[in-house]
């Protein structure tokens, strides 16, 4: 009776002692923060992906629209979905430290006219933008998007 | 003290940024009609100028400023934006500006140079 249960005891502790163990070693995998890195400039492979993200407004803009007729009520759904989608796209593409803002405009093709300019203020060496244009007969859609990168 | 200019310097102030592109909307484009050839040179003079006010305030932000002049015609432009960013430090300014010709609408970024 006492063997078994010292055997019982025993077999416990064990257990215990082999979940003790495998409660260590996550702690132990647990690496202490890193020491901040001050890097300035993306590493080679991280550097914005302009040609990604033009293939992404693209074929974004074309899936929405393609065969459609300007509507104005249905206009803004458009432009939030198709915003929406290239930043949840280009988000995909994990390029790290990289800020996103996606603007798109809906224009209807009634003759007026129309003129952008835009102007930025950052670090041409990491920063960089993309942007396209798609049209029909009665849509003009342009859309940008601005990756800014964060030291 | 350093600590709260820190983080007064770190907010992007909208309204002051409102103040400075609305004045210079209203120096440049005032009771124009919409010209074609010279929309372009106004564009250039309100975000150079702007730009360079924001610049003064010297506050740790990189800027984005976007502006589109449109002819007043009965046209539907629709505008959306999506954001991948810090939202505590980072944000956006628009203004709208209309005469009796013309629409004009700018859009400023500001985004924060550090976490």
């Amino acid at each position: 009776m006492a063997d078994e249960e010292v055997g019982e005891e025993e077999t416990e502790i064990q257990e215990a002692g082999g979940d003790s163990e495998a409660a260590v070693t996550p702690v132990e995998t647990e690496k202490p923060l890193a020491p901040p890195k001050y890097e300035v400039r993306p590493g080679l492979g991280d550097k914005f992906q302009a040609q990604n993200v033009r293939d992404i407004i693209v074929s974004t803009m074309q899936e929405q629209l393609l065969g459609r007729q300007y509507r104005s009520d249905q206009a803004p759904r458009w432009a939030k979905v198709i915003a929406n989608a290239v930043r949840q796209r280009v988000q995909e593409l994990e390029m790290k430290r990289y800020k996103i803002i996606v603007q798109t405009t809906v224009l209807e093709l009634k003759g007026a006219g129309v003129k952008c300019g835009q102007r930025c203020i950052w670090d041409p060496e990491t920063d960089d933008y993309v942007d396209d244009l798609y049209r029909n007969d009665t849509i003009y859609c342009y859309t940008i998007v601005y990756g800014v990168y964060l030291y | 003290m350093a600590q709260e200019d820190d983080e007064e310097d770190l907010v992007f102030n909208v309204e002051e940024v409102q103040k400075i592109v609305r004045d210079n909307i209203e120096l440049c484009l005032g009771g124009n009609v919409y010209s074609h050839s010279r929309a372009p040179q106004w564009i250039t003079v309100i975000t150079e100028k702007t730009l360079a006010r924001l610049t003064k305030l010297n506050k740790p932000f990189k800027y984005i400023m976007r502006m589109t002049v449109t002819q007043k015609n009965g046209s539907g432009l629709h505008t959306a934006a999506a954001y991948f960013w810090d939202t505590a430090t980072d944000s956006t300014c628009t203004v709208r500006w209309e005469n009796k010709y013309m629409y004009c609408i700018v859009n400023i970024w500001g985004l924060a140079l550090q976490v």
